[in-house]
């Protein structure tokens, strides 16, 4: 239904309502079947074009916005899923490395998060020169301070 | 030494979270980029510059208005001397001032009227840009449930606020001052009563439309904020019971990325604030101090004895006053959600 012209319709019949009915108005039988007409055409100038509303549009529009909500919702989780994901590792890979410095080792530690919603360390990378004692030692730390398994944590 | 260092590192991959998300807010319209205030961490001291802007701007129209309104004073007094003259075109008289009164007015308040329309298109554009960055800044903090509702409410109702302004409310407003004139000018009740009727619907509407936004933000904010809340407060349980060490750093991880996440939300929510009152304010000064002047001669011209043409000085004051109301709908529509967004989770 285009607004414009519906609400132009419902102006020009009143404006040729009103103009009827000041000039015939008072004129006895004539007077009230002008009055009776005017009346008439107006509501049906009023009423009619409703009947050629579709809401169907508005469903549409309220469904589309929804899923864009959803959309926007789930960047804006997955945008701080993976600052906390960068957050982890690097603490975890701090973690470890200041454990092999007091055990006197330098190594290049990778750190692997699994996909639940927030993200946990689970599996480690370890490249580097490294004793089998100090290995094992630095293995049981991190399975007990950090959760990895051992069967987690890929020696190189 | 090594625990400083160790320290350093860690504060600085804390922090890092807060750099990965960027969220910034879009970039001022151009019709408000003059009254935008250059800082706008603070919103009191941004509101007040924009308030101390457009109150300098609003100074020559305000004279362009008082001109037309002495116009319309002399077209009035010309009507009372001619109306105590004995003379049988009283009707005529009046007649031709109400055309003389439409003929001045009526380009005046198209043109208000296409600001107000141009403002309101302007505000629902910015309003379409900034509330995806305040969804997704909301998300990132933890207000997931909120987000999406806040976001589909604001955006609905922004549509419907729009569509019904644009495609209704201002052809109503246009309906409204042609019946005001044909009825001044033919002294027909019916028109009349037709003409109160439309400025009853067009201030019903928006009525309406702003009652039903602000119960629907209010019920979805107090419900989405506290079952927000209750999750992050089950995800920081379910966090401090894992292993301490691991259990640690997941905390700090998360804490960081919420007060990231909330502070880039708050700057955005500020400069977004600030950014829909400096579109907005200039516009609804302008047409607001066209209503007043509106008023004021319609009230000086009452005085002159001249009941139709002072009315129908009334009825442009009060078609001024509808643009006034949908102007401000739409603002303030942007301003509650904003500012919904801004309270986050609660």
């Amino acid at each position: 239904m285009d607004m414009g012209k519906y609400l132009l319709s419902v102006v020009t019949a009143a404006l040729l309502c009103g103009i009827a009915t000041s000039l015939l108005g008072n004129k006895g039988a004539l007077g009230a079947a002008v009055k009776l007409i005017a009346g008439i055409y107006m509501t049906l100038s009023i009423v009619a074009p409703w009947g050629q509303l579709r809401l169907g549009e508005l469903a549409d529009l309220k469904d589309q916005i929804l899923s864009e909500g959803d959309r926007l919702t789930l960047s804006g989780q997955n945008a701080a899923r993976e600052a906390m994901a960068e957050s982890i590792i690097a603490s975890t890979r701090a973690y470890i490395l200041d454990k092999a410095e007091t055990l006197g080792v330098e190594l290049t530690v990778e750190v692997m998060l699994d996909d639940s919603q927030i993200p946990v360390p689970a599996g480690v990378r370890i490249r580097g020169n490294i004793s089998p004692y100090n290995r094992e030692k630095l293995s049981s730390i991190i399975e007990r301070d950090l959760g990895i398994p051992t069967e987690a944590q890929i020696w190189m | 030494m090594k625990k400083v260092l160790l320290l350093i590192f860690l504060i600085f991959n804390l922090a890092q979270p807060a750099w990965a998300m960027d969220y910034t807010a879009p970039t001022v319209p151009d019709s408000g980029a003059d009254l935008m205030p250059a800082q706008t961490e603070t919103f009191s001291q941004g509101l007040s510059k924009v308030l101390g802007k457009a109150i300098g701007l609003i100074s020559p129209s305000l004279a362009e208005a008082a001109g037309v309104c002495l116009s319309l004073v002399g077209i009035v007094m010309l009507h009372s001397v001619l109306q105590t003259m004995p003379t049988d075109v009283k009707k005529v008289i009046s007649l031709v001032s109400s055309l003389a009164i439409a003929g001045i007015l009526l380009s005046r308040t198209s043109s208000m009227l296409s600001l107000g329309v141009k403002t309101i298109r302007e505000l629902s554009d910015y309003g379409k840009l900034l509330l995806p960055v305040l969804t997704a800044a909301l998300a990132a903090q933890g207000g997931v449930t909120g987000a999406t509702a806040l976001y589909a409410g604001t955006a609905v109702f922004d549509t419907i606020l729009g569509t019904a302004i644009a495609k209704l409310l201002i052809p109503m407003v246009y309906g409204y001052l042609i019946l005001a004139i044909a009825g001044t000018a033919t002294g027909s009740e019916r028109l009349n009563k037709l003409r109160d009727l439309v400025k009853s619907f067009v201030s019903w509407c928006l009525k309406i439309i702003i009652y039903i936004f602000t119960g629907y933000i209010t019920i979805t904010g107090v419900i989405s904020g506290s079952a927000d809340a209750t999750a992050i407060k089950v995800t920081k349980i379910t966090m401090s019971g894992m292993i301490p060490v691991v259990g640690g750093i997941l905390s700090d991880a998360s804490e960081a990325v919420l007060v990231g996440a909330g502070v880039m939300k708050n700057a955005v929510g500020t400069y977004g604030l600030l950014a829909v009152l400096s579109v907005w304010i200039a516009p609804f000064l302008q047409i607001g101090a066209q209503y007043l002047l509106l008023k004021l001669t319609g009230a000086l011209c009452a005085t002159f004895g001249a009941k139709e043409p002072s009315q129908l000085i009334d009825q442009f004051s009060g078609a001024m006053g509808l643009l006034l109301g949908m102007t401000a709908a739409m603002c303030t529509l942007l301003l509650v959600s904003t500012v919904c967004f801004m309270r986050g989770v609660g």
